[in-house]
């Protein structure tokens, strides 16, 4: 009884670990707006989790970008060369897809995005 | 008074060397070498003497571990993305092109299964301004797309050409297509590339996207990105990776059919991380890469496109560490 269930375990968690489970994955996607100033030259969006950087993606200041992750609590920061800042914690879980508004502001506001 | 002066001497002379050394810094970059300096006009401007393409101008290496395990590389690029200040102060792995573990990325980060990590292949497309193009990557199931921009989703990515070869895709300009996946190493040639030392590995790749018909702006975009995050590790071998090889992992179609599609991507090893993937990647390469010859087999015949497109594809993979 105890070498079947243990076989159904290692079954299931074979599934999980196999690349048919791999679309599963949370996706966020995010489009990005930007006032007048910050319009020109792409923006750099930053992606962490606990102060390490996953992704970092050049991106226009009106553009759109997407980011495949695992199941976690993230920091997501945009910058522009002019000083355009935007940031927001985020929390994604399994299967999850987050659709981001983001509006760049001046960087002493530093507020703005929504979701 | 005398003691005053005693003290204001040596810090003069302090000061004045401290200056003149900062100033044959800037020296080598910006005399007599500015063809070495990626951002610079005479850079830009394509001096064919020498080598073009070296974003350290000679600099010592005085790699340093920082905090968290990661290192600090000892001696920067003469030119600075603007982004290199705002990453280099809130993270501690920037110098790094990902969460990184012993001789590679640390895979426990991202989704998706296999040992590769293609980080950043950008796309560019030349053609007539106006046209409208359709990329579409086909990942095999493998591979995992990890991220891109403008959002590639099932369909792909729409665009119309601009100027100079930038792309409108709903509004916004961009001036590449851009994607990184994850994908099974197994595929991967092992055999033909070349090694050297940090300082000397951005300039060879650079030298070999030239050669294989890449543009100044992309091989400015490839400096400029990669002399920042190549690890701060001291020899790197390198295995360049044909069209041929990463159909397997992921085929990209292009519509209308481009006369061209010139595509490598640089898979690249810390010397340290050679024989740790068992007969894969056992040793330095055999042989040489030759970009010219080797980039011929992942070109379409003049024939078989109607249109003028030509689409360059310049990427950079790592493996897992351990």
């Amino acid at each position: 009884m105890e070498y079947r269930l243990l076989l159904k375990a290692l079954l299931a968690l074979g599934l999980i670990e196999s690349p048919a489970f791999a679309g599963n994955e949370p996706v966020i996607t995010a489009k990005l707006s930007a006032p007048a100033d910050c319009k020109a030259g792409p923006a750099q969006a930053w992606l962490s989790m606990d102060s390490i950087l996953i992704y970092q993606v050049e991106v226009p200041p009106t553009g759109e970008l997407e980011m495949h992750v695992k199941p976690g609590k993230y920091h997501l920061v945009i910058t522009h060369p002019k000083g355009c800042f935007a940031e927001k914690p985020i929390e994604v879980k399994a299967s999850q897809t987050l659709n981001l508004e983001i509006a760049l502001n001046a960087a002493k506001e530093k507020k703005g995005m929504k979701k | 008074m005398k003691r005053l002066t005693a003290l204001a001497i040596p810090l003069i002379l302090f000061l004045a060397v401290t200056f003149v050394q900062k100033s044959n810094a800037q020296f080598q970059c910006t005399t007599g070498m500015e063809y070495n300096c990626p951002g610079h006009p005479a850079w830009q401007q394509r001096t064919l003497q020498g080598s073009r393409w070296c974003p350290y101008c000679g600099m010592q290496d005085n790699t340093m571990m920082g905090p968290m395990g990661y290192g600090t590389p000892g001696f920067f690029p003469s030119y600075y993305p603007s982004w290199y200040g705002y990453g280099a102060m809130a993270y501690p792995n920037f110098f790094y092109p990902s969460p990184w573990m012993g001789w590679g990325v640390d895979g426990g980060y991202y989704p998706g299964h296999g040992g590769g990590y293609a980080a950043k292949p950008n796309v560019y497309v030349e053609g007539k301004e106006g046209l409208s193009v359709k990329i579409q990557v086909q990942l095999s199931n493998d591979s995992t797309l990890l991220a891109a921009a403008p959002i590639h989703g099932n369909d792909g990515w729409k665009g119309r050409i601009l100027k100079e070869g930038k792309l409108e895709s709903k509004g916004s300009e961009y001036g590449y297509f851009y994607y990184d996946y994850r994908f099974d190493e197994k595929i991967l040639q092992d055999q033909a590339g070349f090694c050297a030392l940090r300082k000397d590995v951005i300039e060879k790749m650079a030298e070999g996207l030239n050669q294989a018909g890449f543009k100044d702006r992309e091989i400015v975009d490839f400096v400029s990105h990669w002399s920042i995050k190549i690890p701060p590790m001291k020899r790197f071998c390198v295995f360049p990776q044909d069209q041929r090889t990463l159909d397997k992992a992921a085929k990209v179609q292009i519509e209308p059919k481009p006369k061209a599609f010139v595509r490598v991507q640089f898979i690249v090893i810390p010397e340290e991380g050679l024989k740790k993937y068992g007969s894969l990647f056992a040793s330095e390469p055999k042989k040489a890469w030759d970009f010219v010859e080797q980039g011929k087999p992942g070109r379409i015949p003049a024939a078989a496109g109607q249109s003028d497109l030509i689409v360059r594809e310049w990427g950079v993979g790592f493996l897992q560490g351990n």
